[in-house]
Order: C-alpha cells, then sequence, then structure tokens
C-alpha cells in the first residue's frame, strides 16, 4: 500500500489536533488533500458496513453497495452460495460491470466490450476472444489474474456483511474489540435470537453536502445536540415515541454513559445494566396487536438470559459507532459514505424480527419512515445542521478556527465492565475524541502493524487525562 | 419435432437474448452444447457440451460468446 501521508503545507497532520486545548482544525472537514489522505490511509484498511445477508438470499442475487467513494458488488454465488464482494469496475477499461442497484444474475457482462465474470468475480467469456489472434495468448479465459477485483477479507457477523480491502487487517471480531458483543445484540431479534433481523429495502439513501466526518464523527454519541436541534419537532408533540399513551418503564438499574475506546475509535451513548436480565416490556406502539408481540418476545428474551447482564446496546440503551462511520442501535443502522470532501451518501437500514407477523413488520416500517430520513420529522432537523456545517467551515476566515472538543475533556476514567474503554458524562465528547484518537492514528499508521490491535502495545489516545494519565506523545 | 431458432435473421439478437435454456446449440467450431444459463444481456450462453473437438471438454461448462454460435434449436 503506498504511503501517502504527508503535511499540508508546513503542517503536519498530528499538528491539525491540539489535544491540550481540546480542539480540532477545520481543515480536517474541509481539505481536499486531507480527504484524499483518508480514502488511502483509512477507507482502504477498516472494516467496511456492505449490507445485510437478507438483501440476497437467493442465488445469485446481488446488490451494488459502497467502500469509501467506490461502488461494491455485493454477490451470493450461484453454486456454493456463498456471498463475496468485489469492486464493480471492469479490469478491461475499467466500466460499471453492473448499472442495476440490485437483482438477480447469472453473469456481470461489461457492457463495453463483453468482459464477462461470473459471481466467484471469475472472469468466463471475453467478446470476440475466438477471433484469429485475439486474446488468444494473451488472455487464457477463466484467468484468475483477470478477475473482478475482490475485497481482502469478507465476514459475515450475525447476518450483517462486512469487508476491509486490507488482506492484512485484523479479523473483524478483533476489529470491534469490546463492542463485539453489543453488536451482537443489536443484531438479535428482540426475543433475543441470534442474527433473527431482515432490513427493509430499499435502504434508505440520499445525499448530504457535507463531508462525512460531520455525521460520521458526531451525529451519534451528540446527546448535547438535541437541546436545540430537535427543539421545534418536540414543541411540534413529535417526539421519538412509536404512539400515544406510551407507558413509563419500571425501574432497571442501569447507568448512560458517553463511552469511546481510543484504541479501537468505536464508541458512543451507552447504557450499562446494573441487574440481570431484561427490563419489563413498557406498552408504546400506536397500532393494534403490536405491544402484544414484542411484550410476548420479551418474556422470551428475559428466560434467554436470565442470568446474564446485556451488554451496553442499542435504543434505550443509546447508540454506538463503528470506526469510522457506522451507527448501530437495536432497530436500525446508518452509515456514511464519502463521494467528495464536502459530499456525502448517507445510507440507513431498518431491521426487524424477520419472524415478526406482517402487521408488527409494517408497523415498524411506517415508524422508521415517519421518524428517519429527509423527510422523517424528526432526522431533518439533524441534516440542516450537517448541510450548513461543511458551508459555513470552508471558507479561508473560518477555516483558520478550531472546533471545540473539549467537553468533558479530563473527566474520562477506564471502566472494567468494557476493558480499554473510556467513560465519561453522557453529555461530553468523549465519543466525539476517541474516534480523532483513532483517526490520526490511522492517518499516520504505514499498515496495520503500527495499529492495535495487531500492535497490542499500542496507545492511540491522544488527549490528556484520562484516569490522571498524560496522553500519548508522538 | 424441434424447432430451430433464427439468430441470424434481422431479430437474430432478440432470438438469441431469448433463447431457453435446454435449447441445444452448435458452435463454430463443430462443438454442440445444451443451454443451461441464459443471462440475457444478448452477449454470452451458459453451455454444457455434449461434443467437442477437444474432447477433455465434452461434459463441461462454459460460457460461449454470440458470435461462436453458429445455429440454435429446441430438443
Amino acid at each position: 500500500m503506498a504511503n501517502i501521508v504527508r503535511a499540508i503545507g508546513d503542517r503536519s497532520i498530528r499538528a491539525y489536533i491540539d489535544p491540550e486545548r481540546g480542539t480540532v482544525s477545520r481543515e480536517l472537514y474541509v481539505n481536499d488533500d486531507i480527504f484524499a489522505q483518508e480514502l488511502e490511509q483509512i477507507y482502504q484498511r477498516c472494516w467496511l458496513l456492505l449490507g445485510h445477508e437478507s438483501q440476497i438470499p437467493n442465488p445469485g442475487d446481488f446488490v451494488v453497495t459502497r467502500m469509501g467513494t467506490e461502488e461494491v458488488l455485493m454477490v451470493r454465488d450461484r453454486k456454493d452460495h456463498k456471498i463475496r464482494a468485489f469492486l464493480n469496475s471492469c479490469r478491461h477499461r475499467g466500466m460499471k460491470v453492473c448499472r442495476y442497484d440490485e437483482g438477480n444474475t447469472l453473469v456481470f457482462t461489461c457492457p463495453y466490450h463483453a468482459w464477462t465474470y461470473d459471481t466467484k468475480g471469475k472472469l468466463v467469456g471475453v467478446g470476440f476472444g475466438n477471433y484469429a489472434n485475439a486474446y488468444t495468448d494473451t488472455l487464457p479465459t477463466g484467468s484468475e489474474e483477470w478477475g473482478l477485483v475482490e475485497v481482502g477479507q469478507i465476514c459475515n457477523f450475525y447476518g450483517s456483511i462486512w469487508a476491509t480491502w486490507d488482506p492484512k487487517a485484523p479479523s473483524f471480531q478483533d476489529y470491534l474489540g469490546p463492542f463485539a458483543e453489543s453488536l451482537r445484540h443489536c443484531l438479535q431479534s428482540s426475543d433475543g435470537e441470534d442474527a433473527g433481523l431482515e432490513f427493509f429495502t430499499p435502504f434508505q439513501r440520499h445525499r448530504i453536502p457535507t463531508n462525512w466526518k460531520v455525521p460520521g464523527f458526531t451525529s451519534v454519541t451528540d446527546l448535547t445536540h438535541t437541546a436545540m436541534t430537535h427543539r421545534s419537532a418536540q414543541a411540534a408533540g413529535l417526539h421519538e415515541d412509536r404512539g400515544t399513551g406510551k407507558e413509563t418503564a419500571k425501574p432497571f438499574p442501569q447507568e448512560k454513559y458517553a463511552i469511546g475506546d481510543h484504541n479501537l475509535g468505536h464508541g458512543g451513548m451507552c447504557t450499562f445494566y446494573d441487574q440481570l436480565g431484561v427490563p419489563d416490556y413498557a406498552n408504546e406502539w400506536f397500532e393494534p396487536g403490536v405491544d402484544d408481540y414484542f411484550r410476548a418476545q420479551t418474556e422470551r428474551k428475559k428466560l434467554l438470559i436470565a442470568d446474564r447482564i446485556m451488554p451496553p446496546h442499542g435504543w434505550g440503551g443509546g447508540h454506538f459507532a463503528i470506526f469510522p462511520a457506522v451507527m448501530v442501535d437495536s432497530w436500525r443502522i446508518r452509515y456514511y459514505h464519502p463521494h467528495e470532501t464536502g459530499i456525502t451518501e448517507r445510507w440507513s437500514l431498518f431491521g426487524v424480527d424477520k419472524n415478526a407477523p406482517d402487521h408488527v413488520k409494517d408497523a415498524v416500517r411506517h415508524y422508521a419512515e415517519r421518524f428517519n430520513g429527509p423527510v422523517g420529522f424528526f432526522e431533518s432537523d439533524d441534516m440542516e445542521n450537517w448541510n450548513y456545517v461543511f458551508p459555513a467551515s470552508q471558507g479561508a476566515t473560518a477555516r483558520k478556527y478550531d472546533y471545540f472538543y473539549r467537553n468533558g475533556l479530563g473527566h474520562g476514567k477506564y471502566d472494567d465492565r468494557l476493558p480499554g474503554v473510556v467513560v465519561n458524562g453522557s453529555y461530553t465528547e468523549e465519543a466525539h475524541r476517541a474516534r480523532f484518537s483513532r483517526w490520526l492514528a490511522f492517518m499516520e499508521a504505514k499498515s496495520w502493524d503500527d495499529l492495535y490491535p495487531l500492535n497490542k502495545s499500542a496507545n492511540h489516545n491522544i488527549w490528556p487525562g484520562v484516569d490522571g494519565q498524560a496522553s500519548a506523545k508522538a | 419435432m424441434s424447432e430451430t431458432y433464427n439468430i441470424k435473421g434481422q431479430d437474430g439478437i432478440q432470438v438469441f437474448t431469448d433463447l431457453p435454456e435446454g435449447a441445444q446449440v452448435t458452435l463454430t467450431n463443430g462443438a454442440v452444447g445444451t443451454i443451461i444459463g441464459n443471462p440475457r444481456d444478448g452477449a454470452f450462453l451458459e453451455v454444457t457440451y455434449s461434443e467437442h473437438p477437444d474432447s477433455s471438454l465434452v461434459g463441461a461448462d462454459e460460457f460461449v460468446f454470440f458470435n461462436q454460435v453458429e445455429s440454435a434449436a429446441s430438443k
């Protein structure tokens, strides 16, 4: 992998973050050169979410997804039924071999010169390949060398599909670290069955004119934004609840924190539970019969984990981010694909118990639609912020003034319940700072050998004051 | 009685695109195969060879380009 870490003008990458002051330069959000380096240093190495296995249940099914700025085909092979992922670019002249969002196919035929690939990515045909002297000695059909570019590693994690371009990256389980159980929990159905979800298709997808880190690093785990951003929705009586007359849940001992793993970059607003089992179900849905379903599911889940404490997880327990830009809670996953320095594509996936009856699936889908996205009543507030942050930060004057990331700095502590994770007050910016620790580590690292967890002695935390300890220095 | 598909006529591209699985094709090199998959891209067919000048390919599956196909007929 090419090492393109370089200074911008007379500043090193590290100089754009001032841990002692708790500030981050706006250049990180508006500078094209830094964006180009992020694509190489972060998006070529990190594990990235491709989608969910429920999108491609049948042999030959495919969806077009993304890894950073690039399109990727996620395909279930016709013969061995394994899921694979390939760059959507013909090896001959670079044309997209697939121009549909999803479908079922025998092969991907490039519309340019008919180079054709099977669902394992193998080149199985070229146009006019049988003519005298054409290709004959230079391109044996089926050549492994000229198949579609396959991802370096792929992982099916309880139904969610993740991939990295880097074959030397750590396993996805190790990449998640202590958040593996939290993600697993969020991918369970409401009765606690592993991989018990399916996701509504097509996903909500929209472009927003902002840098990917604006929503990707700060939208989740930013509890303070609700003070003003969602004030108007609350004034209109448009709450996050799913119905009128929501019951007040019985007390279930728990603690809410902003948490961040500075070595891994993951973290968010999470709830630590102090009691075994599952809270009692409290009615909350408009639609008849839905509460009955979820109450019965909750009773089953109680039996399943009666002797365990739930891992910190999503809805009701906050939500958390998987570095670099995936946001997870127990009913939705949102992720942010960079397109350009100031253009980001946002995808939202809404999960539902795959074995739920139709009236429950309908209710969940309706809730997702009215709550989320540009026409939802709640998230449109967020997008207004994201859309204006970028133009208001990229001017010659604006970019001289750093962003404030000092909220709660110096108050974080390590907690044995999630080893290696810094725990701080829920209205602090601990999770944001953790992402910048990891961001800088990736931007400076020559390879995964420099990065945790392959480098087990690494301390990527750049910020001072955790448990009274000094921060890591270059 | 087998049906012959006119893949060389004015509508030949569409006829080729719609060739059904199970139809038999004869290739320009004399090979004969049965269509086991048609991606309907107008370019390729997936066939299993029942006859082939290279006897090691009899029974093999391969994608063949349209200009390799001399004729097609139902079995």
